[in-house]
């Protein structure tokens, strides 16, 4: 720990000097030019994803990600460039990530020393980092407020003593409603809005088209249950009430199991529960965790590696007496989907498996090549959408 | 010896069996409401006939009882057996009411072993992934044990030497606990600190046959001793002077109990609070014989833990509730109860 406050002061003071620097820098050539133009910076005030509102610089220049996954948002948003913008961030995109990670590093090799400025979820954020990186904004997610309350709010007031305001996204509380505003809300702060717009018109295309079949559907909805298989078979990942996933379940027409019980948190169902629900799909998250045992899948991740994962949690005991199993109902998706841009890819591929006659048009993993095409600077490659049977 | 001393003995032990059978009836009934309990509604016939015949009913009714609910309310009962046998020891050979298997740092260092299994060792050992937290528990319990049996040998094996160790033990674990899960990722955090919380839910019959294995193995070698342990309660002293040889004791209890604790935590993780209180409420009801303490601090073990089981599923049907939350929180009233209806001091 010793060793990391070290460092800190290290990186600290040539930045704070290099900083002082550039400041005398403009304010010198800002006097020879005689303030023609642009001593005062332009602003830019907008209302974030949590309500706030806040005023920054435009267009921002240097942003920290506090979650690091949002890269994927803010790269395709930003586009050519985007890797010099982001100063810091967390190591979520590495540890969690770790093959969309790969896949940056390979093609920007920079962004492999992006600076750490730890997390919320473990208090591990360090507010003093992120002030020397002196960044024109930090992003947060709003589902820090739920899952680290207090360490928010101070990590809050911090940035806000030093100057340094900070924009809530959200892709996870509500995601099918709220991923195009924040997309829509990056754009505009970044200057790219025309960008972000053609982002959200391919979601919107693409999401209405799903919708407006759904509406035409008759009949009982199918009865679903999701988990994220991040602990491996032996004990029951969580399930999602109406957020995130369950939510997604939710409009794409399934029938979430866990909602009932659940509300809208996020709580491991009973073995037992499942059984006897006996729901006719069953959807399992996938990525690259490190847990072991846990359901691999991701952009560096083949299909018999996603299928070998898999296989323990068909066999947990009794899940041969469920209807999705003994239906061969059963399929995967990358987790990273119900924190991202990507979830209108879940919905169309939750659609396509609970009503797969009307959806045999569809093709999810197609559509993903094509996002990657138009909008990400990484290629398409790996399992993340996957059909066990 | 005259009549009416025996007509008092006589009362006293009928009492006394009166007590050790009405909480087997009470155990009965609860461990019958644990089969009863769960998302599923079950009717009575369903269980019974699937338990008896499972054959005839349905492929996941089969799974709802048999995998299900069965192991874990067996476990229920033969986890609280063993804390409450082990706790009863433990007080007994410490001379110490507060003496617990937490006292001594067992649970802690079970807890470290586990969490030092989910952050760095899980995957390791790819042949033993679902037994690896446990068996890591378990070898670090063993560990603390030998620690506290090394100390208690070098110098001697005073109760207060042993106490004081195995509080030393005890606030090691705990720092080198906060130490892993400071390093850990959250999810790594949250494995841990569930695992901590206690939980029967993962139980299978494998687990349930290696516990009970154990409690059977261990039972007649604590039977072998129950004068010594009782001589033991009337103070060292007096208990030499009866023959007893309360070093060896000392130890041999220990070994025990580090066998007992560690199985059960192995399993289902640190439920706590009843190896502590199991053998109170014993002594309040029975006394220190220990022909009837160490059966029924067993016994109160087994109803608190099977209870508690019940409970657990009942809070949020579907939601698997921690049990280790709800042990303390029905066995304290229960327990304050008793202290306050006492008229002298027990102990």
């Amino acid at each position: 720990m010793v060793e990391v406050n070290m460092r800190n002061k290290l990186t600290t003071f040539p930045i704070l000097a290099i900083t002082l620097v550039v400041f005398l820098i403009f304010s010198v050539s800002g006097c020879i030019t005689n303030g023609s133009t642009d001593d005062q910076a332009k602003t830019i005030n907008v209302t974030d994803m949590a309500g706030r509102s806040v005023t920054l610089k435009y267009p921002v220049e240097s942003l920290v990600l506090m979650d690091s996954t949002c890269t994927a948002e803010f790269s395709s948003v930003y586009g050519e460039g985007f890797d010099s913008k982001i100063v810091g961030w967390d190591n979520n995109l590495r540890d969690n990530s770790g093959d969309m990670y790969e896949k940056y590093v390979e093609k920007f090799p920079a962004m492999a020393e992006i600076p750490d400025v730890g997390s919320l979820d473990d208090n591990t954020f360090n507010a003093e980092k992120v002030i020397a990186l002196n960044p024109d904004v930090v992003i947060m997610h709003d589902w820090e407020f739920m899952w680290d309350g207090e360490a928010t709010k101070e990590a809050l007031t911090r940035l806000d003593q030093a100057g340094i305001p900070v924009v809530f996204l959200d892709f996870y509380m509500d995601p099918m409603t709220n991923s195009t505003k924040s997309m829509q809300l990056l754009g505009k702060i970044t200057d790219k809005e025309q960008r972000a717009q053609d982002i959200v018109d391919y979601y919107d295309d693409k999401v209405n088209s799903i919708y407006s079949r759904l509406e035409k559907i008759q009949g009982k909805k199918p009865t679903v249950y999701i988990e994220c298989a991040y602990k491996g078979p032996e004990t029951y990942g969580i399930s999602y009430g109406d957020v995130a996933w369950g939510d997604i379940v939710k409009k794409a027409g399934g029938d979430n199991i866990a909602e009932p019980i659940l509300l809208n948190k996020s709580k491991a169902l009973s073995a037992e529960y499942l059984v006897n629900q006996s729901p006719d799909i069953i959807i399992l998250t996938g990525r690259n965790w490190s847990t072991p045992g846990s359901l691999r899948m991701g952009y560096t991740s083949t299909p018999n590696v996603t299928k070998s994962t898999m296989t323990p949690f068909i066999n947990r005991p009794g899940w041969d007496t469920i209807n999705a199993v003994e239906n061969q109902k059963v399929y995967g998706i990358y987790h990273g989907y119900c924190t991202d841009i990507f979830n209108f890819v879940a919905l169309e591929a939750f659609a396509k498996w609970f009503y797969p006659e009307e959806f045999r048009d569809v093709d999810p993993a197609e559509t993903l090549k094509e996002y990657h095409r138009k909008f990400m600077p990484i290629d398409y490659s790996g399992t993340l959408v996957y059909s066990y049977y | 010896m005259d009549v009416k001393s025996k007509e008092a003995y006589k009362k006293m032990v009928g009492r006394k069996y009166f007590f050790l059978l009405s909480i087997s009836v009470a155990i009965f009934f609860t461990f019958i409401l644990d089969i009863m309990t769960g998302p599923a509604s079950l009717s009575v016939r369903e269980v019974i006939s699937t338990i008896f015949f499972p054959a005839y009913s349905e492929r996941s009714v089969q799974v709802i009882v048999w995998t299900f609910r069965l192991p874990v309310a067996l476990m229920a009962v033969v986890t609280g057996i063993t804390l409450g046998l082990a706790g009863a020891n433990m007080q007994t050979i410490l001379d110490n009411p507060l003496a617990s298997p937490y006292t001594l740092g067992i649970s802690a260092a079970a807890g470290f072993g586990a969490a030092l299994a989910i952050v760095f060792g899980v995957g390791v050992l790819p042949f033993a992934d679902t037994l690896f937290v446990p068996i890591n528990a378990f070898v670090f319990s063993l560990i603390s044990c030998m620690a506290i049996y090394g100390i208690a040998r070098f110098k001697r094996a005073t109760s207060e030497t042993i106490v004081l160790t195995g509080i030393a033990v005890l606030f090691l674990f705990d720092s080198l606990l906060a130490l892993l899960e400071y390093t850990a990722n959250p999810e790594q955090v949250q494995a841990i600190v569930f695992w901590l919380f206690g939980s029967l839910t993962k139980t299978t019959w494998t687990t349930l046959g290696i516990t009970v294995g154990i409690v059977l193995m261990v039972i007649p070698l604590l039977a072998i001793d129950v004068w010594k342990l009782t001589a033991l309660r009337l103070g060292d002293d007096k208990a030499k002077s009866l023959g007893v040889n309360v070093e060896k004791m000392r130890l041999k209890g220990l070994i025990l109990i580090s066998i007992l604790t560690s199985t059960a935590v192995a399993f289902v993780g640190t439920i706590g609070f009843i190896g502590l209180v199991a053998p109170h409420i014993a002594r309040m009801l029975v006394g220190e014989d220990h022909r009837y303490f160490l059966p029924f601090s067993a016994l109160s073990g087994a109803f608190i833990l099977s209870t508690a089981s019940v409970l657990s599923k009942a809070v949020v049907p579907g939601i698997v509730f921690p049990i280790g939350i709800l042990t303390s929180l029905i066995g304290i009233p229960f327990f304050v109860w008793l202290l306050l209806s006492k008229k002298r001091g027990y102990w």
